[in-house]
Parts: structure tokens; C-alpha cells; sequence
């Protein structure tokens, strides 16, 4: 008997979800990536995700909802595969002597700021943005968790499959990085 | 020069651990109080690196502005997709 009603979604109606979806789910795809290479090809793979599994959605289910649900797996599969692939870059790790104090070099001295007022500086922001990119990629994943997503560290660890002094050593070195960046590009300047 | 109970790069390591919430406890958190006290650059570590948290809390990840999608392409792809399927 006929209901009246589709029960699968058709070509027009997923076309029309990626005419209203699509930018949405790219912005929110590059936001956790950091690439919009990145990003369009996990778009462009929620997308078919969604084709293939057409029979699992069901109209009373907002498509927006399922389709940002798949997205976010492939986010979560890309952070996963992205920490176990990437080779770090090069980056500084010459910050203490063998038994573990500063190098000279090294010792952080101190910054003549006011928080409030950096914060409101685009050029300062523009520099501490650059020291991000200059962070290797496998740390990226790391860093977004924790400051952008607020995840706990017990949540990274699991998310990531990485064990939690392998955790802080990233988290450490970045910082360590960050620092170093900053003071040689504006504090130091 | 003045012996320090943990090294420079230990204490770091519990300057974050600190920041995210998570201080030493017992004799690590003695210790950890006793190397700021002798050891400036730990200082001004601990000082730079909460606000180096603030700012990777503010700032986001990349600009939403870069997601020039191209949809026509996407929209292709689908319609091919659907065709096949």
C-alpha cells in the first residue's frame, strides 16, 4: 500500500543536502583538520558514506544531524590515521643540557607584556598562528583535542590510541616550540 | 651552584601537567615549589606557557573564511554516485 511518503532519500533530495550542507560541513572540517585539502576529501567521503547508506536514514531524522554524525567519524578516523602516518618534521629539541636544565640559550627570561592587550593584536596573532603551522602535523591532532575540543587527556589517549606519557612528551614539546617561536619573533624582536 | 631537587625538564613536564589541571601531589608538589623558587627560567616558563594555553584556547585552529568549497564538483560526484547506485 502506498504510504505517501518516500522512505529512502533520492539523487535530488541528496544534491539539496549538499547545495544547504555542504560549506557548513567544510568550514567544520577545516576547523578540525587544519587542511582544506583535507577537508574536502572527508566532505566528499561523508558524501558517499551517506549514498551508500541511504536505507539507514529515515526522514523523521534531520539529514544535517546524520550527515555531521558521519563527518565526524571520518574526523575522528583521520586524526587516528594522521597520528600513526605522519613523520614529524624537524623541530627544535635542544632545550635542556644532559642533565636535564636549561641551556643557557635557552632559559625563558622574561616577557614585558599585558595578556589583555595581545590578545587584541592581529599581527601578534598572525605570529603565534605561523608558530602553530611550523608545529609538525602528528602534533596537530593533539593540540586541537585538547584546546579547541576540550577533550581530557584520558579522552585523547583513547581517541588517539597513544599512551599518556607519549601524551605529555607532545604536549611538552609543543609548548616548548611555541615558546621558543614567540620569543624569537616578538618577544625578543 | 644550588642543587635542584628535579630538573629543569622534569619540572616543565609539571608545569603542564599542572596547567591542565592535574598538580603533583605529596613530594613532587614540594619539590616543584622549591625549583620556582630557585630556578627564574621555571618561573617565567610557568608564566608564558598559561598564557600560550589561553591562546591556543582563543585562537581557532584556521580560518572558517578558507572553505571556498567547490560544490559544483561535489554535486557531480553525487549525482554520478546515485546514477550508479
Amino acid at each position: 500500500m502506498e504510504s505517501g511518503r518516500k522512505d529512502i532519500p533520492d539523487t535530488l533530495e541528496v544534491s539539496k543536502w549538499a547545495e544547504d550542507f555542504a560549506d557548513g560541513m567544510i568550514s567544520h572540517a577545516i576547523y578540525n583538520t587544519r587542511s582544506k585539502e583535507i577537508a574536502e576529501d572527508l566532505v566528499q567521503e561523508t558524501f558517499l558514506s551517506a549514498i551508500k547508506n541511504l536505507e539507514q536514514f529515515r526522514f523523521e531524522s534531520q539529514p544535517k544531524t546524520w550527515l555531521y554524525s558521519i563527518l565526524n567519524n571520518k574526523i575522528k578516523d583521520y586524526h587516528r590515521s594522521a597520528f600513526k602516518t605522519k613523520t614529524s618534521l624537524p623541530v627544535s629539541d635542544s632545550f635542556f643540557s644532559n642533565d636535564g636544565h636549561w641551556e643557557d640559550s635557552e632559559t625563558p627570561m622574561k616577557w614585558e607584556i599585558q595578556e589583555e592587550n595581545l590578545l587584541d593584536d592581529a599581527t601578534f596573532i598572525n605570529i603565534f598562528t605561523l608558530c602553530k603551522k611550523k608545529l609538525p602535523e602528528k602534533w596537530f591532532s593533539v593540540i586541537h583535542l585538547k584546546y579547541q575540543e576540550n577533550r581530557s587527556p584520558t579522552e585523547i589517549c583513547q581517541e588517539l590510541e597513544i599512551s599518556s606519557s607519549n601524551y605529555w612528551q607532545i604536549i611538552h614539546r609543543a609548548k616548548l616550540n611555541l615558546r621558543k617561536c614567540l620569543d624569537t619573533h616578538w618577544f625578543s624582536k | 651552584m644550588k642543587k635542584l631537587q628535579v630538573s629543569c625538564e622534569k619540572a616543565t613536564v609539571l608545569i603542564e601537567q599542572q596547567l591542565s589541571g592535574l598538580p603533583p601531589k605529596g613530594m613532587r608538589q614540594i619539590r616543584l615549589a622549591l625549583h620556582y623558587k630557585i630556578c627564574s627560567g621555571c618561573l617565567h616558563y610557568y608564566r608564558q606557557s598559561k598564557l600560550i594555553d589561553t591562546l591556543l584556547k582563543e585562537t581557532p585552529t584556521e580560518s572558517q573564511s578558507e572553505a571556498a568549497f567547490n560544490k559544483e564538483k561535489l554535486l557531480l560526484r553525487i549525482r554520478d554516485l546515485m546514477d550508479k547506485k
